[in-house]
């Protein structure tokens, strides 16, 4: 019987090493907004990983971004494929290092803010970008090109309650038709989450709230 | 007929202020006082300047919400126009939101609006090309898409 869960649940890196410790051939496929990712395991290492375009250790590490998405585990299933042939404690390790590393501007203070943000229901990506429209951190690869256009969103914002002599928007929504975004102004940058198109934001906005405040 | 409409819009309770803008970024018709004239156009400007920028990559917004303490403004973008609204009860929001729904539809079936709405037509990217910049403005606009 498959393993099921949801990355929300349980960290993609605890979910390796358990599978390494428990000296598993599996499968473990990862699907986070429609996009699939894979991770093989034979006994107890792990020799393959594919994430479209990645494959390999690349792949790997893009997976290990993941904050969300679904998975599941199949045991028995052998590698298409052998791709990765470093030690299952140092790919992690390594996987660990440049998660701090990418984008991270002060440390792993993101990586447990977007941790508690992602147990919000209905929050399905979540970045940061400065008032550049960089991008500080990310949940997930792919973000698209929205990140100038947000950056401006959140600057017009501001601009919009200093008209009203008002300081920035706590929360600033943007209902795009196919997508939900929330905006939260953070000194010069803007933390951006990307959340399912029913969200209330009644519900959803204290929650946001709360994690931010810690 | 546009002043019926903004009066029922009106008539939700704590609403105090309804404007429809151009994409020009002129008000047409408004109901309500508590922001002068001159600021609800720069605020259209700036509502406009979000919605071309997110035009330019590629997303249709249809709806901003703004959440202060005590102040929420909504703007809701349709074809060739928006309604700014500002209310200070986020229990409203919801029936706002279906409101102003209904309105867009009543305000595309509205021939004296039609008519005020084709003079003042233009294309809201031309906000991300005239008008008053900042820096921080025109760094980002010139890394639209």
């Amino acid at each position: 019987m498959a393993l099921v869960g949801n990355l929300k649940d349980i960290k993609l890196a605890n979910l390796v090493q358990l599978n390494c410790m428990e000296h598993n051939t599996a499968k473990l496929t990862i699907e986070h907004n429609g996009k699939y990712g894979f991770i093989y395991f034979e006994k107890g290492q792990v020799v393959h990983a594919e994430y479209d375009p990645f494959i390999g250790e690349d792949a790997f590490y893009r997976l290990l971004q993941l904050f969300a998405g679904n998975f599941k585990v199949e045991s028995g299933i052998r590698a298409p494929a052998k791709t990765i042939s470093t030690n299952w404690n140092n790919l992690l390790l390594e996987g660990l290092h440049r998660l701090d590393d990418e984008g991270q501007g002060s440390g792993s203070g993101y990586t447990r803010l977007f941790e508690r943000l992602y147990t919000i229901k209905g929050v399905k990506r979540i970045f940061i970008i400065d008032n550049e429209g960089r991008i500080l951190a990310k949940s997930t690869a792919e973000i698209n090109d929205m990140h100038i256009a947000l950056a401006l969103a959140s600057h017009e914002s501001q601009k919009i309650g200093e008209t009203i002599r008002l300081k920035a928007p706590q929360f600033v929504s943007m209902n795009m038709g196919n997508a939900h975004l929330i905006l939260v102004r953070q000194n010069e940058n803007t933390l951006v989450l990307d959340v399912e198109k029913k969200t209330r934001l009644d519900l959803i906005l204290p929650l946001i709230k709360k994690a931010l405040s810690g | 007929m546009p002043e019926r409409i903004l009066k029922e819009i009106r008539n939700i309770d704590t609403v105090e202020l309804v404007a429809i803008c151009s994409f020009k970024g002129e008000i047409g018709f408004k109901s309500g006082n508590m922001i002068p004239d001159d600021e609800i156009r720069q605020i259209a400007i700036y509502l406009l300047r979000i919605y071309a920028a997110q035009k330019l990559t590629g997303n249709k917004l249809l709806s901003m919400e703004f959440y202060w303490n005590n102040h929420f403004l909504t703007a809701r973008f349709a074809d060739g126009f928006l309604i700014i609204t500002v209310c200070s009860s986020s229990e409203v929001l919801a029936l706002l939101r279906i409101t102003l729904n209904v309105t867009v539809a009543n305000l595309s079936e509205n021939k004296p609006f039609l008519k005020w709405l084709k003079k003042h037509k233009q294309d809201a990217s031309k906000h991300l090309r005239r008008g008053a910049f900042d820096d921080l403005e025109i760094g980002l606009i010139s890394r639209l898409g």
